[in-house]
């Protein structure tokens, strides 16, 4: 279980690096390690250049600007899960956060690596989705591209090869009610998940809800935003028959394949029981009972 | 089995400087070495072990220092080249002048290890996750420790010596790692 | 003269027996200063790899090893025909009547037959460049149909694993007891019920590993090996080789945790010696788990076809029971006991007489099977207790009621069952009502149900005697040993043959031997796991090392209380009888006269003054065979608690009752009770090794065959009840597997009771317990 050998690029700006990238075609960028290693240990990938961005100064930040949150390239799953910041504005990805593998990876791994990597059972993407994140890429120029239009399928996104995910913008969810909630559903602490939902619901004063984010992980080539299970809820005041009606129309967009998770028949199911749970931890977080 | 082609000089071998229990270690190493590796075999302490391949078992942890924060890491999920300039903590430098660590010590008192294999990883684990909670509760602690495996205890008393641990250290007012 | 259990027991108010001391092994295992096979470095060791099969069946057409010549740092290579003119096959220690052995050497001559055979080894000077190496040579294979369900293995026409058999059977066993089918016609009730245990990977935390060391010059072979039985690897090693044995040294050093799978010989303890003598110089293999995945020995794999019968009042009358075992590709040292195992254990705690047992092993081209914590065990217990779950809910009793009308009682003591297994001693009821009334009655929350699993068990402990081994098919004694040795200080070296890694066994023959010395279990040492200081023993498997190895010791350590008390007597001159030893002192107690154990050390190595006939020294050496296996037994409840609306549960209380005979450190008897179940209940519901339909093997890390952290751990309650053992001098019983052998059915009771379903097969898979929620 030994990578084979690799020229080591450590990279003290963002440039040099993406200097790099255009330069030296089989290059991966290192950035947590936590997929990469592993992968390169089983000799699944090989670069020929590793790109390590450790020591970049200035990309590690959870900031407010504005309406949004802003989480840069470096910053790790434990900055998100001990952020005051997060726990105040977008309590959904810290929960998120603890879910993640342990303690250690979670010490190491970066919220930018996870989302660049895509793994269709990753836990950012489901939250990213839900939230409507803005995805913003550095190459030549700086371009952002929605959440939503971010995964093409297992490990691929709209990144090329000379870019990276220099930062993802959040807007926080705003209005006289809200709740957000990520479950996820694995075999064992740690475990990529079965499936995972995270749900964003903005209610009015009259309890109709105004905004639905629904994201789904692990039950898909892609992770996949569930927008008919959205449109379901828009518009309404939530009722366990809503609910249950969203829950459907989320495991109906699911597309899961049999592995020794289970088979796709169980995946569509507990999609359901979770997209289903997920949404009532949400309302019941936004004071809304149903 | 497919063979790639390579350029020979790929991959040459470069000074990696560690400090390591506060000891400074210094080789020419394969950009390729994993930290452990390092640890284990070039530094010589090899308290530090190997139980998987993918990140899984958590036997390699120690800590290390990022800007003034120990903080747990898996040692087999680094490259030793990117650990370059920095300070760790191995099970090796966790016993203070011949005294036991209190975590050491509550392994010990609670029978919290049987083959002593996941052991070291398991307690600098455990270091790390008292860092970030001193005062934890029962399910916290088995969340803490969800990255470290062990075959033999069942972890019920690796638990009790943690919670025990965790309760000398902050009624002695000192930090989990001085 | 007394027992050491007299001994033992004279003096409860200072004695170390059944006292929970902290242990003598830990303090290196805490700091970091272990002794594990990766740990050690010699000067101009290489570093071997295996390259293995990626077919589960296929013929090798051609080995190209060309392009290993040009590199620089792989020093030597071998592949499976230098292995062939080298070696024997790969050693077998368990035989059964008229078994089919298949040929398998240490490395694949011309055929492969299951993915991760070894094919080719190589040693480098650094493991980075053994790795490098093995992607430089190529092997051509003609692929073959695999073998891969069970079903197609026993099918009359299907492909075939080992041509030269003709069928894929290894063997056929029977056991008969009464006349079962007379009784089952007769029977009231009659069940039929399939059950099923899935394969398993012992997984220890350290993964196998070997070092060797050849020297030239004297023909001396060290072998350093993560194993739990040194001499028996010593003596299979020198006969595999054709290696003098007096020049071969086995060294265990410590090892990582084990479960059975350590109590092998592997290929890789073959080929990393060869590759040592080739090279003239030291060679070290450390497995990857991946590796560990794919070579070392899985476990369990085993169906039954159950027919039972039962009066109305619940009296079980007869047992009809058919096994199939899928054992893999080849047979390893004791890969031919598991399911003879299985056969007798059945009906367990229970009586039963009309029994007849079928056994039928397979070959299939997959990893080989072999022991595993439990070893056959386990899947007697699964079959049992959920039988008398089945049988209860049928007949309208409680489960524990089924379960006292069957179980031996202790008036019945000791017991010889029908098929001719015997049990020494316990209150099996007690333990039962105990347990049950422990776990008491739990009310659901809204939104929860709540099942109730009971299970009971007995577990053979103690792995012995010499002269059953033989009547089972072993070729291995069944005794242990231990040589007892006070040096001119006072201080006391144990050493044994049995090989702990892991189970505090130091500690505990340093309290026994401690309180016959009347010395500080501090000042006694326990040394075990090198052939060259140890006296010959089997090794620590079968829950047998302190009942056998301990016994050992205890009888050894008499020996040397005995001539301390001799010495003693001349040199106070006074009666021998009547003195004492404690506190490191021998007294007198009417003349109240002393002599210090140091002294009496002293006066036996100067030797001057020393009574007519007794021999310098104090140094004693016991080989142990004893008269029987001790059978340890218990009960188990646990009590889940599920969520209505998505089937996840957990255990809310685990409670554990049960009898290991005299406990010596409690410590160490509830860590093995807790270690062990936890690897049970994880055998219900998580861990599977799995194949895909090619045979190919899909779990082959800690990311696809999980094993539970802490988070899924249940705290496990232990109430001991200690009833002695007849069958040895210190009345103890084991306990390393009682565990693994009894919480697979106790959790698949508690799941079955909370959804009114039978589940009959391990892993229990949430997908399952969904759709029985959903049809209510």
């Amino acid at each position: 279980m030994i990578p084979r050998k690799f020229e080591y690029l450590a990279p003290n700006t963002l440039a040099q690096a993406l200097n790099m990238l255009r330069k030296y075609r089989d290059a991966k960028i290192l950035s947590g390690g936590m997929s990469l290693i592993p992968m390169m240990k089983l000799r699944l990938v090989s670069p020929q250049y590793v790109i390590d961005i450790n020591n970049i100064k200035g990309l590690s930040y959870i900031k407010m600007v504005g309406k949004t949150i802003r989480i840069g390239a470096l910053t790790r799953h434990a900055d998100i899960e001990h952020s005051p910041l997060i726990r105040e504005k977008l309590p959904m990805l810290a929960e998120a956060a603890e879910v993640i593998a342990d303690q250690q990876v979670r010490n190491l791994g970066t919220f930018c690596g996870s989302l660049a990597h895509a793994d269709p059972a990753a836990d950012w993407p489901a939250n990213v989705l839900a939230l409507d994140a803005d995805m913003v890429i550095q190459g030549a120029g700086k371009r952002v591209v929605k959440a939503s239009k971010f995964f093409k399928g297992p490990f691929e996104t709209a990144l090329k090869p000379t870019e990276i995910l220099r930062e993802v913008s959040i807007p926080i969810p705003d209005g006289p009610k809200v709740g957000q909630a990520y479950l996820k559903f694995e075999r064992k602490a740690g475990d990529f998940a079965t499936v995972g939902v995270a749900s964003v619901l903005v209610l009015d004063k009259n309890n109709k809800i105004v905004r639905a984010g629904i994201g789904v992980t692990a039950v898909a080539p892609a992770p996949y935003k569930a927008v008919k299970a959205e449109q379901v809820l828009v518009g309404n005041v939530p009722s366990k028959e809503l609910v249950e009606e969203a829950a459907n129309a989320a495991a109906e967009m699911s597309d899961p394949s049999s592995d020794l998770r289970g088979s796709a028949e169980y995946k569509r199911e507990m999609t359901k029981v979770f997209t289903r749970r997920s949404l009532k931890k949400a309302l019941e977080r936004a004071g809304v009972s149903i | 089995m497919a063979v790639r082609k390579r350029v020979e000089e790929i991959g040459k071998k470069r000074p990696v400087t560690v400090e390591i229990n506060g000891q400074k270690y210094a080789f020419e190493v394969e950009p390729r070495l994993l930290l452990v590796h390092y640890i284990r075999e070039y530094a010589g302490l090899t308290g530090t072990h190997i139980g998987c391949d993918t990140t899984n078992c958590g036997a390699c942890t120690v800590l290390m220092d990022f800007n003034g924060k120990w903080k747990a890491i898996k040692s087999c999920t680094m490259f030793a080249v990117q650990a370059n300039g920095k300070r760790i903590i191995t099970i090796e430098g966790l016993a203070k002048d011949g005294e036991l660590h209190p975590l050491q010590k509550a392994f010990w008192e609670h029978h919290g290890l049987q083959c002593g294999y996941c052991t070291p990883g398991m307690i600098l684990a455990a270091a790390g996750y008292l860092m970030i909670n001193p005062n934890p509760t029962e399910m916290e602690v088995r969340h803490g420790i969800s990255g470290n495996l062990c075959r033999c205890t069942g972890y019920q008393n690796i638990v009790k010596a943690i919670l025990a641990a965790a309760e000398e250290i902050r009624s002695s007012g000192k930090p989990v790692i001085e | 003269m007394w027992t050491a259990l007299q001994v033992l027991r004279m003096r409860p108010a200072y004695g170390f027996l059944g006292r929970p001391l902290k242990r003598f092994e830990d303090q290196h295992l805490i700091t970091g200063n272990s002794q594990f096979v990766d740990d050690l470095k010699i000067l101009n060791m290489l570093y071997a790899a295996f390259l293995r099969s990626p077919h589960p069946h296929a013929r090798i057409r051609r080995v190209d090893l060309s392009r290993l010549r040009r590199m620089k740092s792989v020093v030597v290579w071998m592949t499976g025909e230098e292995v062939y003119r080298l070696s024997k096959p790969v050693p077998i220690i368990w035989y059964l009547p008229d078994m089919r052995i298949p040929r398998h050497y240490a490395l694949a001559l011309d055929e492969v037959n299951h993915v991760g055979e070894a094919v080719v080894a190589v040693a480098a000077e650094d493991r980075y460049e053994a790795e490098d190496a093995l992607e430089m040579v190529e092997v051509e294979y003609e692929p073959l149909e695999a073998v891969v369900e069970l079903d197609k293995a026993l099918s009359q026409d299907g492909p075939l694993v080992h041509e030269e058999f003709g069928d894929n059977i290894c063997y056929r066993y029977r056991l008969r007891a009464g006349d079962a089918e007379k009784h089952l016609e007769s029977s009231q009730h009659v069940l039929e019920e399939r059950f099923r245990v899935q394969r398993l990977a012992a997984s220890p935390l350290e993964t196998r590993g070997v070092v060797a060391q050849y020297e030239k010059s004297t023909g001396m072979l060290t072998v350093w090996s993560s194993t739990q039985f040194p001499h028996i690897l010593r003596t299979w090693l020198a006969d595999t080789l054709g290696h003098d044995e007096a020049r071969l040294r086995v060294i265990a050093p410590d090892v990582g945790g084990a479960f059975g799978v350590k109590g092998e010989i592997f290929p890789e303890e073959i080929v990393v010696p060869l590759l040592s003598i080739k090279a003239g110089r030291p060679v070290k293999w450390i497995s990857t788990r991946r590796e560990d995945f794919l070579s070392s020995t899985h476990a369990r794999d085993v169906r039954a076809y159950v027919r039972a019968g039962f009066t109305d009042d619940g009296v079980l009358k007869a047992l009809d029971v058919d096994i199939e075992a899928d054992f893999g590709a080849y047979l390893h040292v004791f890969t031919a006991g598991g399911p003879f195992i299985t056969a007798h254990s059945i009906p367990g705690p229970y009586k039963c007489d009309n029994i007849n047992i079928d056994v039928v092993a397979a070959f299939t081209n997959k990893v080989p099977v072999s022991a595993y914590r439990g070893f056959g065990q386990p899947e007697a217990a699964f079959i049992m207790e959920r039988l008398m779950d089945i049988a209860a809910d049928e007949l309208h009793l409680a489960p524990e009621e089924i379960r006292l009308r069957n179980l031996i009682q202790p008036s019945e003591m000791p017991y010889k069952a029908s098929t001719g297994v015997r049990y020494d001693s316990g209150d099996y009821p007690t333990v039962l009502k105990k347990a049950v009334e422990l776990a008491g009655h739990h009310l659901p929350m809204p939104g929860k149900r709540i099942g109730v699993g009971i299970s009971f068990y007995t577990e053979t402990t103690g792995f012995a005697p010499s002269r059953l081994f033989h009547e089972d098919g072993l070729v291995m004694g069944g005794y242990d040993s231990a040589r007892v040795r006070m040096t001119p200080s006072g201080n006391v070296e144990v050493f044994i043959g049995a090989s702990p890694h892991g189970q505090g066994l130091a500690t505990s023959i340093a309290q026994l031997t401690a309180d016959i010395l009347g010395v500080e279990p501090g000042d006694v040492k326990v040394l075990h796991g090198d052939t060259f200081n140890t006296p010959y023993g089997q090794g620590t498997f079968g829950s047998r090392s302190l009942a056998v190895a301990g016994t050992a010791a205890a009888l050894a350590a008499q020996q040397i209380r005995e001539k301390i008390l001799a010495i003693a007597a001349h040199v106070l001159g006074c009666d021998r009888t009547g003195l004492e030893i404690s506190g490191g002192e021998v007294q007198h107690p009417s003349t109240s006269k002393t002599i210090t154990v140091k002294e009496v050390a002293r006066q036996a190595y100067l030797a001057y003054n020393l009574p007519h006939g007794l021999f310098p020294g104090l140094d004693a050496t016991v080989y142990y065979d004893p008269a029987g296996l001790p059978k340890s037994y218990g009960a188990h409840v646990c009590v889940v608690e599920v969520d209505t609306e998505t089937a996840e549960w957990r255990i809310v209380r685990y409670v554990v009752v049960h009898d290991p005979g005299v406990i010596v450190n409690p410590l160490i008897v509830e860590g093995q009770l807790h270690g062990g179940t936890l690897q049970g209940l994880s055998q219900t519901f998580l861990e599977e090794v799995v194949f895909d339909g090619d045979g190919n093997l899909l779990t082959t890390s800690f990311m696809d065959y999980l094993i539970p952290s802490s988070v899924e751990a249940p705290n496990i309650e232990v109430h001991h009840h200690e009833t002695p053992s007849p069958l040895n001098i210190l009345g103890v019983k084991g306990v390393g597997e009682a565990g693994t052998i009894i919480a697979p059915p106790a959790l698949a009771n508690a799941l079955s009771d909370a959804l009114g379903v039978k589940l009959n097969s391990t892993p229990v898979k949430h997908g399952e317990l969904l759709r029985a929620l959903a049809d209510g």
